[in-house]
């Protein structure tokens, strides 16, 4: 997995590309409390996470989504899934994250 | 061997209620329109072969108990849900047509209602040549039997039944030879504890794994589950809720998802998944979609991997292991 950072007019967005994969795991949630806890300092409610350039998303990587979530929470940060292509928006919906995350089509279309 | 499901439902039995048919039949008619058939042969080939399982018969409604086949002598009954009255009673025509012997080894997962409520109608426990042998990883397993044959629930006493019932309380981590098949057991997440088993005979294996919570985080319940399903040619898993269900609104209730379900096997190298306790709310149409979307999350997530065969139980539904 590869990880890049950037900003869009709704703050901080994390950028992973390729395939997260249960090794990569760990240090996808590192990222995503990293980018949660940022966006909770500079006091945003949200932190996009921007998964067009995923290949591949592992059972790991569902899981770093959910604690992560779970965290992000307490935090009063809400995740959300930015433009994920058709195969990983498809793992997302069968496993029904669409009702826990705001899952996005196009990085505006995330109000903050 | 070959596992025969008798009840695959979770939580509570269910039947469809009068609309449920009427909408089946109506999808039918709708599916037909136009069609005529031969004979009842032409028209069962459409049901079978042009329909999704759902729409052409139900998953089905009792709770769980399934039969194993394939020991020396005796049957093997895993559970006691309400499916456990119609094997009863087919044990009977079997033993009458086939000279079946009439010793009953059953093996509980736990002991919550659903799954043991079917005892008090099992015909063979009133049958003083029956022979009846229960194992368990619960030393209170008695202790529940009875106590749901107490007078306040039931009319008919635990020591009115005639067979010849004994318990035995079988230890985790170790493998018990019963009646030519290979036993072991291993404790799962859930309220007051529930037990996978596993059972190998002739180089194959089956694994039977209900109301057990697979919470994403326990990375050692992970490794322990890829072990004990390791490579086993069928496991048989509750995937009663869906991922995000089971981490939220859900979480703490003790039951899984088909993703888990899905990934446990892949990191197992299992062969064969099949879908069990169903959600007693879902209907038909809702268990068909669990089924496709099963499939194709195993497609999206199997990589390099050997494929897993996904199969959806239903009462009534027999498989080689």
């Amino acid at each position: 997995m590869i990880w890049a950072a950037s900003s869009s007019t709704q703050g901080a967005v994390g950028r992973p590309a390729g395939d997260i994969g249960d090794d990569a795991r760990d240090a996808f949630l590192a990222h995503l409390r990293e980018g949660v806890a940022a966006a909770a300092a500079a006091g945003d409610d949200g932190y996009v996470v921007d998964l067009s350039a995923v290949e591949h998303i592992s059972a790991g990587a569902l899981m770093a989504l959910t604690i992560a979530r779970k965290e992000a929470i307490t935090s009063n940060v809400k995740i959300v899934l930015a433009r994920p292509s058709p195969a990983i928006r498809e793992v997302l919906e069968i496993s029904r994250y669409q009702l826990i995350f705001d899952i996005v089509d196009d990085l505006d279309m995330y109000g903050g | 061997m070959q596992v025969r499901f008798w009840g695959t439902r979770g939580s509570l039995p269910v039947a469809p209620r009068a609309r449920a048919i009427e909408d089946k039949l109506v999808g039918v008619l709708m599916r037909a329109s136009g069609r005529s058939f031969a004979d009842e042969a032409a028209a069962r080939a459409f049901i079978n072969d042009e329909l999704s399982f759902g729409e052409g018969h139900t998953y089905g409604g009792a709770t769980t108990c399934l039969e194993l086949e394939g020991a020396d002598d005796s049957f093997f009954i895993l559970d006691m849900g309400s499916g456990l009255r119609e094997l009863g009673n087919d044990a009977f025509r079997r033993i009458a047509q086939e000279g079946r012997s009439r010793t009953y080894n059953f093996f509980m997962s736990h002991l919550h209602w659903d799954h043991i409520m079917g005892f008090p109608f099992f015909g063979p426990a009133f049958d003083p040549g029956a022979h009846i042998v229960i194992h368990s990883g619960h030393p209170d397993c008695e202790a529940a039997l009875r106590r749901q044959q107490e007078e306040i629930s039931f009319p008919v006493a635990f020591d009115w039944l005639r067979a010849k019932i004994e318990f035995k309380v079988l230890t985790p981590g170790e493998t018990y030879h019963v009646d030519g098949i290979d036993v072991e057991l291993m404790a799962q997440d859930h309220s007051h504890v529930s037990y996978a088993w596993k059972f190998r005979k002739d180089g194959k294996t089956l694994v039977f794994s209900t109301d057990a919570e697979h919470r994403m985080e326990d990375v050692e319940d992970k490794e322990r589950f890829e072990a004990f399903f390791d490579k086993a040619d069928l496991v048989i898993c509750d995937t009663m809720y869906s991922l995000a269900e089971s981490i939220t609104l859900k979480a703490d209730w003790g039951h899984s998802s088909n993703v888990m379900a899905v990934n446990l096997c892949h990191g197992a190298g299992a062969r064969k998944l099949v879908l069990f306790h169903h959600e007693p709310t879902s209907s038909d149409a809702d268990i068909d979609d669990l089924f496709a979307e099963t499939v194709r999350y195993e497609a999206l997530n199997r990589k390099n991997r050997t494929p897993l065969e996904i199969v959806c139980s239903y009462d009534s539904l027999e498989l080689q292991v």
